[in-house]
């Protein structure tokens, strides 16, 4: 029996050292916790039907805020799982911002949004481009660098990135 | 100096550390491509789309033009590099930029726009981490994917403590990478244009595809309003699907990675909001500038179905000095000879072409990275 995309999700992930937790709606704010580190800012994630009250976590920052920011947390649009990858939009609320210029970014992801393959991924970004003049990022573990003689993690982005899995959404 | 004594001076001085990355890109290459199932079927359906694309090309620099005027940004077609200076001179003037933050873009360094911008009093700062450690050293790239692949860490430790004399000398990987992050982390913010390359773009939605993994080409395009990307025209393929066999194939030739940290697809204007670093009071989407772009393509570039890996240049015969598998000096200036880098440069090998105004004040050194761990194997 072939894993399925979930499974070979949380399996490239492993390989690329980022932590992945599955939770429910209901378990996710005690799970989401457990990945925080103060302060932290956040992109609010009403298409999960989840919330990000009483996690410490910022949703509404200001710019001195984003800066000083441990942890941030968003959603992702999808995940494409053989390559451990998340997307993460480009959005008027900062999803790009709150992902990039932090230490740690958490990003959310919907447990039905895991697509197999870099070619599945490709036919859902057709679509979405072609109808919406969209802006995404294809995010595949921490921002990394080999230019000062050896790699190391955490360059100019986050070094160190954890997936919360949302399981049960569509239920 | 011959030709023979300058090579072996190179060969010398800069011998081991292209020897060192050279053999770890290769490594991961072999590794990371043994791992792709159909890598014989994507290569074909890539040389397929380029050959496609560069036989439609005047149609789709056309339809280029259409998108992404149609999404508010601009298309400049330079007739040659001077021809691309003035108009990338005229976008920063018009957004009355004093600062400009690059990412990595080899087109630019063909166009030598830096000195273009500099001569009338722009600042260009280098965010690439490599490309910085150029302009610090005042060099050019020797190579077009890792730009200082000719220097080692400890080339670099010593160049980071001879300038910037920081309180505890900088030693390892870590320590030089946060001080580089903290040091370019302010200019960042403080910037007002943002240039970039394209690795790809697409002629059905004006989308830019750039492949990095440091996180400063999303930073250089975040942080500013304006995003000037530059790019020879034969980076142009029809539609965004066709971008898919390169995401597969461009980080396994070009680093020996399955995948870069980030490919950014950037269809401008991008919804993300523009803000100022040092605002405490209002929250982001009260503070939303619309970020527009221009693309100024230039139409000089020759090669045009390379995917512009260098994982040719890594064994080639031809283009690397011997031995083989120790290339020295290749890069888009392709410089097989001491005297071809200095006909390259227009000087000696060592005269740099920027005349640097990245500010340099003394600073104290960053000794840890919050969050990062040590990690001895390949990234993925």
């Amino acid at each position: 029996m072939s894993a399925t995309p979930l499974e070979s999700l949380v399996s490239t992930l492993d390989s690329l050292d980022v932590p992945c937790e599955r939770t429910t709606q209901n378990g996710f704010t005690e799970a989401i916790r457990t990945h925080v580190s103060d302060p932290a800012v956040g992109v609010a994630l009403d298409d999960f039907d989840v919330s990000l009250d009483g996690t410490g976590v910022d949703v509404d920052p200001t710019p001195v805020g984003l800066k000083g920011a441990h942890t941030g947390v968003t959603p992702a649009e999808f995940a494409v799982a053989d390559y451990g990858s998340v997307v993460i939009p480009s959005t008027p609320d900062g999803c790009e911002l709150v992902s990039l210029f932090v230490d740690r970014h958490v990003a959310v992801l919907d447990g039905s949004d895991i697509l197999p393959t870099m070619d599945a991924a490709f036919d859902r970004l057709e679509e979405t481009f072609r109808e919406r003049g969209r802006s995404s990022i294809i995010a595949t573990g921490p921002s990394a660098t080999a230019d000062m003689g050896e790699l190391v993690r955490g360059a100019h982005g986050p070094s160190d990135v954890h997936v919360v899995v949302v399981e049960g959404t569509n239920e | 100096m011959s030709d023979a004594d300058e090579l072996r001076a190179l060969m010398n001085s800069e011998g081991a550390a292209v020897g060192q990355n050279t053999r770890g890109f290769n490594r991961g290459r072999y590794e990371s491509v043994s791992r792709l199932r159909d890598y014989e079927s994507l290569k074909t359906e890539a040389r397929a789309i380029k050959e496609d694309a560069i036989e439609r090309l005047p149609e789709l620099v056309e339809q280029v033009r259409h998108t992404v005027e149609e999404n508010g940004g601009t298309v400049y077609v330079a007739e040659d590099a001077v021809d691309a200076n003035e108009y990338i001179r005229s976008v920063v003037d018009d957004r009355d930029a004093q600062r400009v933050l690059k990412s990595k873009s080899m087109t630019s360094e063909e166009l030598e726009v830096n000195e273009a911008l500099e001569a009338s009093g722009t600042e260009v700062v280098e965010t690439d981490l490599g490309e910085w450690v150029l302009q610090v050293a005042d060099e050019s790239p020797s190579h077009i994917v890792a730009p200082a692949i000719h220097k080692s860490r400890s080339d670099i430790a010593d160049l980071f403590n001879e300038t910037f004399e920081p309180d505890e000398p900088l030693e390892t990987a870590e320590e030089l990478t946060a001080f580089a992050r903290d040091f370019l982390g302010e200019l960042v913010e403080e910037a007002d244009a943002g240039m970039t390359g394209a690795n790809f773009i697409t002629a059905d939605t004006g989308t830019i595809a750039l492949v990095t993994s440091e996180g400063n080409a999303r930073k250089t395009v975040a942080a500013t309003d304006t995003q000037i990307a530059v790019a020879g025209v034969e980076k142009i393929v029809p539609s965004v699907e066709d971008l898919h066999p390169f995401v597969e194939l461009i980080g396994r030739s070009g680093t020996g990675q399955d995948i870069t940290s980030y490919v950014s697809l950037l269809t401008p204007p991008v919804e993300t909001p523009t803000v100022d670093f040092t605002d405490d009071e209002r929250r982001f989407p009260n503070s939303t500038v619309t970020t527009g772009s221009s693309i100024s393509s230039s139409s000089t570039t020759v090669a045009w179905r390379c995917g512009r890996t260098t994982s040719c240049v890594r064994r080639c015969t031809v283009s690397a000095v011997r031995p083989a598998r120790t290339p020295v000096r290749t890069s888009s200036r392709s410089a097989a000879t001491p005297s071809a880098a200095r006909r390259i440069r227009g000087g000696s090998p060592r005269v740099g072409r920027r005349a640097s105004r990245v500010s340099i004040p003394p600073r104290s050194s960053t000794t840890s990275v919050p969050g990062v761990r040590a990690v001895s194997t390949p990234v993925r």
